[in-house]
C-alpha cells in the first residue's frame, strides 16, 4: 500500500487531534496539518498532498476561499478536497461544490464516513471487514 | 485403449454427461419403449445424489451467510465502540493539556462543538459570588445568560444539585425564557465541589439527539474539566505560596510561571 500524504485543516486543535488520530491509526498515510485556509494553501503548494480534508469555518481564510484558491493554482488544482461543514443543509453543501470541493462531511465527523472517503480517494489499506488488504494478501 | 480411457476421464464434466445421456437414449431405443435402461437408472441415482449434495451445500451457504451477517454487525459495533473510545481519548488528552483556566474553557467549547456536535451552548464558570458566569458560548444570546445565580433558574438549580440533566426529566418549573430549549446541562463538579456548568440549548441540525455515547462523553468532560480546574487552581496556589516563601520554582521548571490563572 502506497504511503500517501493527507493534509488536515482545522482551527480547532481538538478536531485536528481526532482526525489526525483517525488517519494515523487506521491508514498507512502521512499526516500534514494546518490551522487555517491560508496555511493550508501554503502547505498544499509546498508539500503537494494527495488529499485535503478541510473545515469550512476558520479564521484568516475559510474553507471555501481556500478551496477556490487551491483550484486556481496549477500545482494544486487536481488535489481532491473534502470539506467539513457544520451544517448539512443544501446551501452550505452547494457552496462547497461551487468552491471546487470534491466531497463533504458534516460535523460531528463520523469516523466510518471519513474512512470511507479516504478509501474512495486514496485508499486506506483497510477493507472494513477484519484486517487490511495487505494482510489478506 | 488405455490411452483412450485416460483421455475420456480428462474430458470436461458436461461433455461426459452429454455422452452418457446419448448412450442412455440409444440403450432406451434398443430396449424398446417404456423399458428403463441401466444407464438411465444410474443417471437417476446421480441426480438424487447431486440434489442431496446441493441441499447440504445450501445449508452450509445459509450458515456462512448468517455468520457473515453476524460478523459484519459485530464489526460495525466494534467500529462504533472504537470511535467512542477515540473521542474519549481526545477529550481526556485535551483537557489534561490545558495550561490555564481560559485554555480549559476553550477546550470544553471545542469538545462540545466538534466531538458532541452542538450548535447552541454556553460554558459557565462559578465565581466567588456563587454566580455562574458565561465564559464561552456559541449561538446563544450572551447578554441574557451572562450571569445565573446558583440555585436559581434551571441551569442554576441543576448545577447546585450536581447531577447531569439530559432533557425529559421532571424538574421544577424554574426556567427562564432563554432556557426554554435547554437540551442538557452538565455541572463541572469533582469531590463535591462545583466549578461551573455546560448548558446545551441546541444540537447541530443533522444530529437528531444526544445518544448514550454523547451523554457518557459529556459526563466525562464534566468531571475531568472540574479535576483539571481544581489541579490548575492548586498548582497556581502552590506556585504563589512558594514564590512568597522565596523558594523559587515549585514545579522544577521554568515553564511553571505561565500557570498564572487562579481559580
Amino acid at each position: 500500500m502506497d504511503r500517501k500524504k493527507v493534509l488536515l485543516v482545522d482551527d480547532s486543535s481538538t478536531a485536528l487531534m481526532l482526525y489526525q488520530m483517525l488517519v494515523s491509526n487506521r491508514t498507512p498515510h502521512q499526516v500534514l496539518t494546518a490551522k487555517d485556509g491560508a496555511e493550508a494553501v501554503e502547505v498544499a503548494v509546498r508539500a503537494m498532498p494527495d488529499l485535503i480534508i478541510m473545515d469550512v469555518v476558520m479564521p484568516r481564510m475559510n474553507g471555501y476561499e481556500a478551496c477556490k484558491e487551491l483550484r486556481s493554482r496549477n500545482a494544486s488544482k487536481k488535489i481532491p478536497i473534502i470539506l467539513i461543514t457544520t451544517q448539512g443543509q443544501e446551501e452550505s453543501i452547494e457552496n462547497g461544490y461551487k468552491s471546487g470541493c470534491n466531497d463533504y462531511l458534516t460535523k460531528p465527523v463520523n469516523p466510518a464516513e471519513l474512512l470511507a472517503l479516504l478509501e474512495r480517494y486514496i485508499g486506506t489499506g483497510y477493507t472494513g471487514h477484519g484486517g487490511t488488504q495487505d494482510q489478506k494478501k | 485403449m488405455e490411452e483412450r480411457k485416460t483421455k475420456r476421464s480428462d474430458e470436461p464434466y458436461d461433455l461426459r454427461k452429454s455422452r452418457q445421456v446419448k448412450r442412455g437414449k440409444l440403450e432406451q431405443r434398443a430396449a424398446g419403449p417404456g423399458q428403463p435402461s441401466s444407464q438411465s437408472a444410474s443417471l437417476r441415482d446421480e441426480v438424487f445424489s447431486l440434489s442431496r449434495r446441493q441441499r447440504r451445500l445450501q445449508t452450509e451457504l445459509d450458515r456462512e451467510r448468517s455468520e457473515f451477517a453476524r460478523l459484519t454487525s459485530r464489526c460495525s459495533e466494534t467500529e462504533s465502540h472504537y470511535a467512542h473510545l477515540m473521542r474519549f481519548y481526545v477529550a481526556t488528552q485535551r483537557l489534561l493539556d490545558a495550561q490555564s483556566h481560559e485554555d480549559l474553557f476553550e477546550i470544553i467549547h471545542e469538545i462540545v462543538a466538534n466531538l458532541v456536535g452542538c450548535d447552541e451552548f454556553g460554558v459557565f464558570r462559578l465565581d466567588e459570588r456563587c454566580t455562574l458566569s458565561l465564559v464561552s458560548s456559541c449561538g446563544i444570546d450572551k447578554e441574557k445568560l451572562q450571569r445565573i445565580p446558583l440555585g436559581s433558574s434551571l441551569i442554576g438549580t441543576i448545577a447546585l444539585k450536581g447531577d447531569p440533566y439530559f432533557g425529559g426529566e421532571a424538574l421544577p418549573d424554574l426556567s427562564l425564557p432563554q432556557e426554554s430549549n435547554l437540551t442538557a446541562c452538565i455541572p463541572l463538579r469533582c469531590h463535591g465541589r462545583l466549578f461551573g456548568a455546560i448548558g446545551i440549548f441546541r444540537l447541530l441540525p443533522q444530529k437528531v439527539a444526544l445518544d448514550a455515547d454523547d451523554k457518557d462523553l459529556l459526563c466525562l468532560v464534566g468531571r475531568l474539566a472540574a479535576v483539571a480546574l481544581l489541579c490548575n487552581s492548586v498548582f497556581c496556589h502552590t506556585v504563589a505560596i512558594e514564590a512568597e516563601a522565596g523558594s523559587g520554582d515549585v514545579a522544577g521548571n521554568s515553564g511553571a510561571g505561565r500557570h498564572s490563572d487562579y481559580g
